[in-house]
Order: structure tokens, then C-alpha cells, then sequence
């Protein structure tokens, strides 16, 4: 080995020990380790924190008894980024320590998990929060903006605040130029106008409809064109 | 299937790992899934039938099970319940202890208690996740959840004035 290789040698391996000192120094998720599934044999190994995840391999292989350089365990740091953008290390998590571990180490770690609950739940969750906290959440991200402003969403925010709907009101509110949104921020008084011009059999609701703070109502329309 | 066989048999689970759980059928009726399942397919009392949930892992619905099993005496929500008002505050103080778990356990168990259909379960995890929410600013809900900001400047600046009601 020449001088220069060696030299590459030790920096490569001062570079790991202070990328392993990094990860270490997160906060420990989890530590574990575990042999594969057979019919392999090899050993594995695993740490998460909140900084990263280390991951080490020993591969056990009749091999190896005539080959000793490669039974040395095999080590790969990983920070983050690298971890979520790695697939195979994270097929490999998945196949020795099963989907619960993979996803709590992706949750921990990076994963965008509230993103990808199933809608239903993330309805449910949304209808918890208070008008305000809900505006809040819609400035998050472009998905979470969608599901903020959707129909199904404003019909529970209407259910939650003013009470369950009447049918005449659900009938007007579904609508494709009424909404939710719109009969939820309409003056109740309003409301009834338009409930009695539709019942007196005028087809088509006047569409300037009066608010409680003409600021919303703008928000509400410019965001239901996105 | 009688309303005899459901408070008194078993039934057994497998898991998506391909461990088989035994659970007496007035715990695991709280899973909508599982009792329609039941029903349809009339699973005898104690049968040697299994029942797979391909999507749920033996750790998670063991937790399921233990949560089912602590909820199974309790009165059902007619369907009016839907209607009231939900309380955001009203979480039971032995379900905040069960669901001081991880992001990732609690993703899992959002997953299992949506796929098995178990409404309490569902109920009282969405409104942990809303706690996580609750009194947070957009950058402060992005932090939390690895969200990234993907409006353009154009967007927020938008989005900014849309607001500035909501904010007095």
C-alpha cells in the first residue's frame, strides 16, 4: 500500500469516525440487532438517532472462512437526508427488523407520517382544531392547504361550531357555487334570505351573499380557485 | 353468528408477520372490520379459522388488542354522537398513557384502528396528532413533522394577506 493510499485510508476513516460521533451524539432512538432471515446468516446491527442511523453488517458465509478480509462487519453512516433517500438500506431495515421498526425510524427521523394518514383520520383530526389552528395548518404545505379548504373538511368545521345542519341547509350548501365555506362565514341571517328566495322556488341563489368579515370571504373564494 | 357466540368465543388473528393471535370475541368486536368479517363469513366459535390482517404487525395489534381489551365494557356512541360538538381536551387519562409512544408507533396504530375500523381508537389517536398541532405556528406544524415549505414566495406572500384577518 502506498503512503498516499494510506493517507486517503485515514482521512476516509477520521471522516466516519466524525460523522459516527455526530450521529451518536442524537438523541437514541433505537438500538438493536439481528441475524437475517434464513437462509442467510448474516448478523446485523442497528442504530438510530435523531441525527442519522447506523447500520452494520457482518456477513456469515462458508466463504468467508477462506476469504478473512471478508468477514470483517461492513459499517454504513448514514445522516438523515441519506437515510430517506437510501431505499436499500431501508429495504434492508425492513426485511430484518420488520415494518414497525422501519417506520418508526423514518417517523423519527424525517418522515413526513401526518402527510400520509388516511384522509378520514386526518378529517378527524383537523375537525379538532380550533378555526385559527386550522388556517394555521393550511399555510403548512401545498396538500395540507388542499385538504384545509375541501368540502368534506368545512362540512365537519360547520357541524363542530354551529351545529348539526338541516337538510335544507346541506341541500343548499352542496351546491357547486355554494359550498361549505360560503354558508359556514354567511350571516346567519343571510342564510335565511337565501333559504326563503330558494324555497319561494327562485332557481339560482343570488351569489352576493353577505358576510361576517368580508376579508374571509375573499380568502375562502381565491383559495377554492387554486 | 348469535350475539352468544360474540360475548362468549375466540377467534384467532394472524398478523402480517405470521404470528397468530387468539382474542375473545367481545374484546375484538370493537374492530367494525372484524365483526362484519365474522358475520359474513360465519366463523364458527372457537374454529380453527384465522383470520389474516395482512396490514398490521403483532406488536401493533397486540397494542390494538390491549386497547380493545380496556375499551370492551364501554358504552358504544350511538350514531347521534356524531353530531355533537368533539372535545379536544376530553382525552382519557389511561388512553394519554397508552399513546405515549413514538410518531411512527402512533402512525401504525392511526393505520391499524382506520383498516380494523375500531371508531374510539381512531377518535382518540386523531385527536393526540391534534395536540401535536394544537397552539403551533406553520413553521413550528413544519418542524414537528418534517414537513417542507413547498409554496412559492409568490404563494405565501398570497397566502399572508388571504389571512391577516385571522390573525387580529
Amino acid at each position: 500500500m502506498s503512503s498516499c493510499d494510506s493517507l486517503k485510508l485515514n482521512s476516509c476513516a477520521s471522516e466516519n469516525a466524525k460523522k459516527r460521533r455526530h450521529i451518536e451524539a442524537g438523541e437514541l432512538l433505537l438500538e438493536m440487532s439481528a441475524q437475517e432471515r434464513p437462509p442467510l446468516k448474516d448478523f446485523c446491527y442497528l442504530k438510530a438517532t435523531t441525527e442519522g442511523v447506523i447500520w452494520r453488517k457482518w456477513a456469515i458465509s462458508p466463504r468467508n472462512l477462506t476469504l478473512p478480509q471478508a468477514a470483517a462487519p461492513s459499517e454504513t453512516l448514514l445522516f438523515r437526508e441519506e437515510y430517506l433517500d437510501n431505499a436499500n438500506i431501508q429495504t434492508n431495515v425492513l426485511s430484518v427488523f420488520g415494518s414497525l421498526t422501519a417506520r418508526r425510524i423514518a417517523c423519527a427521523i424525517g418522515d413526513t407520517w401526518l402527510l400520509k394518514m388516511p384522509t378520514r383520520a386526518l378529517i378527524s383530526t383537523i375537525s379538532c382544531l380550533s378555526l385559527k389552528e386550522v388556517f394555521y395548518l393550511s399555510q403548512v404545505c401545498r396538500a395540507l392547504r388542499k385538504l384545509c379548504l375541501c368540502e368534506e373538511m368545512w362540512e365537519q368545521i360547520y357541524l363542530k361550531h354551529l351545529g348539526a345542519a338541516s337538510l335544507e341547509v346541506k341541500e343548499f350548501a352542496s351546491q357547486p357555487e355554494v359550498g361549505w365555506q360560503k354558508v359556514f362565514f354567511m350571516d346567519r341571517l343571510q342564510l335565511q334570505k337565501e333559504l326563503g328566495r330558494r324555497r319561494k322556488g327562485s332557481s339560482r341563489p343570488s351569489s352576493q351573499a353577505s358576510c361576517k368579515s368580508s376579508d374571509s370571504f375573499t380568502f375562502l373564494t381565491q383559495a377554492t380557485d387554486h | 353468528m348469535t350475539e352468544a357466540t360474540l360475548t362468549s368465543g375466540q377467534i384467532k388473528l394472524e398478523s402480517s408477520d405470521g404470528e397468530t393471535v387468539t382474542v375473545p370475541l367481545n374484546v375484538i368486536k370493537l374492530s367494525a372490520t372484524i365483526k362484519t368479517m365474522i358475520e359474513d363469513l360465519g366463523i364458527e366459535e372457537d374454529n380453527d379459522d384465522v383470520v389474516p390482517l395482512p396490514n398490521v404487525t403483532h406488536v401493533i395489534l397486540n397494542k390494538v388488542i390491549f386497547w380493545c381489551d380496556h375499551h370492551k365494557d364501554d358504552i358504544q356512541p350511538s350514531e347521534d354522537d356524531d353530531n355533537k360538538e368533539k372535545r379536544v381536551d376530553d382525552i382519557d387519562p389511561w388512553d394519554k398513557e397508552f399513546l405515549k409512544v413514538d410518531q411512527g408507533t402512533l402512525f401504525e396504530l392511526i393505520q391499524a384502528a382506520n383498516y380494523l375500523d375500531i371508531k374510539g381508537l381512531l377518535d382518540v389517536t386523531c385527536k393526540t396528532v391534534a395536540n401535536m398541532i394544537r397552539g403551533k405556528t406553520p413553521e413550528e406544524i413544519r418542524k414537528t413533522f418534517n414537513i417542507k415549505n413547498d409554496f412559492t414566495p409568490e404563494e405565501e406572500e398570497q397566502i399572508r394577506k388571504e389571512n391577516a384577518w385571522c390573525e387580529e
